[in-house]
């Protein structure tokens, strides 16, 4: 009889017990791959050339003469474990990012790119 | 028998204990100052990576990169368990460990100024007794977990009229300067957005 009520409430915590999953991207999509960076000069890369492999950027900056294209994709990883005596939520956010700056003639000056979470950046 | 396992099937289900972990971008490099102070833009992006926050100034650029761990834990006892928002008593507890480096480049895409600010300790700290209904949310962390503010750059137009009337203001618009997670938005020279 004990056996049966003790596992009657081991029984009743399982079913409202639960585990969750969830992602969450903002942004723009990652196109700036290693090999997509490959063909970027510095000082002959234009502008045009640089929208025309990533397209729209997250943001435009300027300052001064200078122009910046600044590329994001946030990324956001939850899990969740619910056992009603115990309950956990992990939530880990990325941001995969790149930013190209251009001199008032509109030439790549410096560029930066990073895609985690192989930390695979890339700089000139 | 009946009656004690019965109490004590109840006294679990009454009682409950949460933790939840954010974790927000990657390790910041440690002893920047001395390897960057003096250097140029491409270093910077060298050791950094691009910026999670960037703004134009007066004569260049101002960056900052950002790493944060924010942890909640909850231990409450209640009948929300048995579906009755009712009888709780809860005890919350939240803290970070943040990292922020703000960077400075001038026109000549020289480093200027480098600081940084390493936060770790608690921010949050709650306790309630709700005899009848609980209302509200115990613990709120949800300041420091926003998105970052690039996304709404295009969309800052759309806002209701007094935060559109922020926009020259607004930090996050790629002009106007940036600002750390947890500033309150209804202060300063963003008073316009005052709930």
């Amino acid at each position: 009889m004990k056996l049966t009520y003790a596992a009657t409430i081991v029984m009743a915590l399982l079913l409202a017990s639960g585990c969750a999953q969830y992602q969450n991207t903002r942004g723009v999509e990652v196109t700036w791959q290693a090999n997509a960076l490959d063909s970027l000069e510095r000082g002959e890369t234009t502008r045009a050339d640089v929208l025309a492999l990533f397209g729209p950027p997250s943001q435009v900056i300027t300052s001064g003469d200078e122009t910046a294209l600044y590329y994001l994709n946030e990324r956001s990883d939850g899990t969740g474990l619910v056992l009603v005596v115990y309950n956990r939520l992990d939530m880990a956010t990325r941001y995969d990012r790149a930013i190209f700056f251009f001199d008032r003639r509109d030439r790549l000056t410096d560029y930066s790119a990073v895609i985690q979470p192989n930390d695979d950046v890339v700089s000139d | 028998m009946l009656a004690r396992l019965t109490l004590w099937g109840c006294l679990v289900a009454m009682l409950g204990c949460s933790q939840s972990y954010h974790f927000l971008g990657e390790a910041l490099p440690k002893d920047l100052d001395q390897r960057l102070s003096g250097g140029t833009l491409s270093e910077l992006l060298e050791t950094l990576g691009p910026p999670h926050r960037l703004s134009s100034t007066f004569d260049g650029y101002v960056m900052a990169w950002e790493y944060w761990q924010i942890e909640e834990v909850g231990i409450g006892v209640g009948l929300s368990a048995l579906g009755i928002d009712a009888l709780q008593l809860d005890w919350g507890d939240a803290s970070v460990d943040s990292d922020f480096i703000l960077v400075f480049v001038d026109g000549r895409h020289r480093i200027t100024d480098i600081t940084r600010s390493s936060w770790a300790g608690d921010i949050s700290d709650a306790a309630s007794l709700m005899p009848f209904v609980g209302a509200g949310q115990f613990m709120d962390v949800d300041d420091l977990t926003e998105p970052l503010p690039q996304h709404n750059w295009g969309a800052s137009m759309l806002l209701p009229l007094r935060e559109s009337q922020n926009n020259g203001l607004r930090p996050g618009m790629g002009d106007t300067g940036i600002e750390q997670r947890g500033t309150p938005a209804g202060v300063g020279q963003r008073s316009l957005e005052l709930d």
